[in-house]
């Protein structure tokens, strides 16, 4: 009787039981190309790692949840008893799987959601098969996107730092990315607003995930704000954090096979096709279109193109042969690491401790506090892209006792130099450095000095901040200037030599945010009461070309019709000679000397010798005959004059030193 | 039973009716930190009421290289009218040039919350390059009055969740 009576009880209730419910979820996805912007062919992608619903669609309550796999395709068991108008649901969410949460929502914070057919009446214990279905293209005015294809670019980037190359651990915080906002893409935290026309850029989503991976794994000091390509004078700190974003796009494209990864591409979602959907582009190999524009450790795409050349290689599928570039990106790091995982461990580490954090700390954070070698072959990378981390050709100079020679003159910019000097091995940091010139000056004599950028680019192609200190031939301060130039450069102008002497300029920054970057320097003398000043016309002289350059010596009206004598020499200008009398001569006599005095008005040196014209002044020139040898190229001629007093009788002054190097 | 004064009343529908088209809030966007890169150029847009059904318009542009030409559109539903219009293309603008465009916006004046988009595109020749680099463009936005939500689908609860539905296609 009991047995009965419990058996009717089971008759009066609907049976439970499982069932599976399975299918496949894709996304209409827009494919496009570095020349050819959208192209018209939109193939059907899996929705991947998608969260996924079973719900009774009369009331929208969940049956049961699992999520979609790498395929798009899902099995989830139901328990469920009786019949239910059923509907499976995939989220724009992918929470469920662990490890890479993402979330893509509108900007009202709804997840997207795409639905199957309700099925309605379905017995719960029959299993479900939904086919596959696919989310179509979301629509926000005439723009187009499709919040499963932002999903995947979140879980792509996930995927790239949790893989094992990198071997992040899962984010603390979700990924949110919201679409469709305004007219500009931007991430504030780890939440990522798309424009409304940017729901198919694929490498503007990942720039922007970089951002929120950027705020979650390491430390940006970027102050935010508008930035462009081919903009080499923004702040250094915004650059980097707009450089490295842009690279990560490109290293998660090329992370999961996408073909041809490394470029940017910003283009419109109308649903129009070709070329003319491209709205900003650039390539990560050669920089193009703003290749000519693009360099230094400002310009964010110098950036991005630098640390790209780190991390490809001959192997990466784009349309340029081998590596191009002196980095290749297979290198063995040591300890079983990756380039990219070398490159991730400066991102987590130094990078995300450094204040102030530009590029520069990047190449800094690649040598300590571990040490990933190929120092020569990375500086060549970087000084590809105009950021020079290298001792300069005039290095050391980092003392008044180890200046550098510089000839004043208005033609003689010195080349481009670095605030860069490590002795170490590897060679970094070299913060910290500082350039001394010497110059010889007669007494009387006014001094300028200045710094510009490399080439008087306008657009600085740096991020130097030179200051400049003048010293006396005793090393004591005449002078210093941290602005003055143009833009952060230094000028220091209106000092004046109290005695013939050597005296020195020193280049330096005061910067904590622009510790490196290049510079060129001139010094100007000007000529005042007795002082002579002599000042070559050209900087070199050509032996394919032969020709001549003027020398120019002004002594002012007061020495009017005085003999002078230019003296040559082939050994430079210091420690210089003494002159009969005592009067020091900036230039260290040789067999060159010898020559010039022996032939001072012939053909190679005319007019050497002889007086100066009723207004103190005069023009001696050095010819360089065609067909002279190649051994003589590199050569320095250093020239000096001599004022004497009527007949000869003494040394009355002694002019600044004028230099013309010898050149193929 | 008293009777709305006429004045009154007059005052309520002539606000009634202007209310739509009074733009109720301009905002131009300002990107904040951890934003796209922009083309290479500077752009910035003004806009201010000019009457009850008219806005006040001045795009900005400048080139960051020499530009062979700049020309500034409108994507703006709302407008019905355009008056006083300084041209919106030159020739030859210099690196650093800027190219100004000025407009009196007449709204329709159903479009409250609508956007008006403000495209500038240009074609840059920069120095030293033969053929000239593709042709960029930005947008920048006047929102007149309130936005509307953009959400693109009928919203739905899912388990107490709020989710915009895509409904998909089956695809066998």
């Amino acid at each position: 009787m009991r047995a009965a009576g419990l058996a009717l009880a089971f008759l009066a209730l609907p049976a439970r039981a499982n069932f599976v419910v399975s299918g496949q979820f894709l996304y209409v996805d827009r494919e496009f190309t570095f020349d050819g912007g959208y192209t018209g062919i939109e193939p059907n992608l899996p929705v991947r790692f998608a969260d996924v619903y079973v719900v009774n669609a009369s009331n929208q309550s969940v049956l049961a949840q699992g999520f979609t796999d790498a395929t798009g395709n899902f099995s989830i068991a139901v328990t469920g008893a009786g019949t239910a108008s059923v509907q499976v649901r995939c989220f724009s969410t992918s929470l469920l799987v662990g490890g890479k949460p993402v979330r893509v929502e509108t900007t009202g914070g709804a997840a997207y959601s795409t639905s199957s057919p309700i099925f309605p009446n379905w017995n719960l214990s029959t299993n479900l098969s939904v086919g596959a279905l696919l989310a179509p293209k979301v629509f926000s005015g005439a723009q187009q996107g499709n919040p499963f294809n932002l999903l995947d670019m979140g879980l792509r980037a996930l995927e790239y730092v949790e893989g094992p190359s990198l071997g992040a651990p899962p984010p603390a915080l979700i990924v949110t990315l919201r679409w469709p906002g305004g007219s500009g893409s931007f991430t504030s935290a780890t939440t990522v607003t798309m424009a409304v026309d940017d729901g198919y850029d694929d490498a503007v989503a990942l720039h922007e995930v970089g951002h929120v991976l950027h705020f979650l794994y390491s430390d940006s000091d970027s102050p935010g704000g508008a930035h462009s390509f081919s903009q080499s004078n923004q702040d250094p700190r915004l650059s980097f954090g707009e450089g490295w974003a842009t690279f990560f796009a490109g290293a998660v494209r090329k992370s999961y096979g996408e073909p041809d990864p490394g470029f940017y591409m910003d283009a419109n979602n109308d649903g129009s096709t070709g070329p003319g959907t491209i709205q900003l582009r650039m390539r990560f190999e050669n920089g193009f279109p703003y290749d000519l524009s693009t360099g230094g450790e400002a310009d964010e795409g110098a950036v991005f193109c630098a640390l790209w050349d780190v991390i490809d290689d001959a192997a990466t599928p784009d349309p340029f042969a081998g590596d191009d570039d002196p980095f290749d990106g297979t290198l063995g790091i040591g300890g079983g690491a990756t380039v990219e995982g070398a490159q991730w461990s400066v991102f987590v580490g130094p990078v995300a401790a450094a204040p102030n954090l530009t590029i520069a700390d990047w190449w800094n954070g690649w040598f300590a506090p571990t040490d990933f070698g190929d120092a020569a072959e990375l500086a060549a990378v970087f000084a590809g892209w105009k950021m020079r981390f290298a001792n300069d050709a005039v290095e050391p100079n980092g003392s008044l006792a180890a200046a550098s020679s510089i000839t004043p003159g208005p033609n003689f910019w010195s080349p481009v130099r670095t605030l860069y000097f490590s002795a170490a091995s590897p060679p970094a940091p070299g913060t910290g450095d500082q350039d001394h010139y010497r110059f010889f000056v007669p007494g009387g004599a006014t001094i300028e000095v200045e710094t510009r950028y490399p080439g008087a680019n306008p657009d600085a192609e740096t991020f130097c901040d030179p200051a400049l200190t003048l010293y006396s031939p005793a090393g004591a301060v005449l002078a210093s200037a941290e602005r003055g130039g143009t833009d952060r450069n230094a000028r220091i102008a209106g000092a004046t030599a109290a005695a013939d002497g050597y005296y020195a300029a020193r280049v330096h920054t005061n910067s904590a945010v622009r510790p490196y970057g290049s510079y060129e320097v001139r010094v100007l003398l000007g000529q005042v009461a007795t002082a002579p000043i002599l000042t070559a016309a050209a900087p070199t002289l050509s032996v394919s070309g032969g020709g001549s350059v003027a020398l120019s010596l002004s002594a002012g009206l007061a020495q009017s019709g005085l003999p002078y004598l230019v003296l040559a020499s082939a050994s430079g200008d210091f420690p210089g000679a003494v002159a009969p009398g005592g009067a020091l001569v900036p230039l260290n006599p040789d067999l060159v000397t010898i020559l010039a005095l022996s032939e001072p008005n012939a053909s190679v040196f005319s007019g050497f010798l002889g007086n100066l014209s009723i207004v103190g002044t005069t023009v001696a020139t050095v010819v360089l005959p065609p067909g002279v040898g190649p051994s003589v190229v590199g050569a320095q001629l250093t020239f000096a004059a001599l004022v004497f007093s009527p007949g000869f009788a003494s040394v009355q002054r002694v002019s600044s030193a004028a230099t013309v190097e010898i050149v193929p | 039973m008293r009777a709305v004064p006429v004045f009154v009343a007059g005052a309520i529908l002539g606000g009634l009716a202007l209310r739509p088209s009074a733009p109720r809030s301009l905002a131009v966007r300002i990107d904040p930190p951890g934003c796209k890169p922009s083309p290479p150029f500077a752009f910035e847009v003004r806009a201010a009421p000019a009457g009850p059904r008219a806005v006040r318009l001045e795009a900005a542009v400048v080139p960051f290289l020499d530009a062979e030409e700049v020309e500034v559109s409108l994507d703006a539903p709302a407008v019905v009218s355009i008056a006083g219009a300084s041209p919106p293309r030159a020739t030859g603008v210099e690196a650093g040039e800027p190219f100004r465009w000025r407009a009196t916006l007449h709204l329709d004046p159903r479009e409250a919350g609508a956007r008006v988009l403000v495209h500038a595109r240009m074609r840059f020749h920069p120095p030293g390059r033969a053929a000239e680099i593709e042709g960029a463009s930005a947008l920048r936005e006047v929102v007149l009055g309130d936005p509307p939500a953009a959400v693109p689908g009928p919203v739905v609860w899912v388990g107490g969740v709020e989710t915009v539905d895509v409904p998909a296609v089956p695809v066998r």
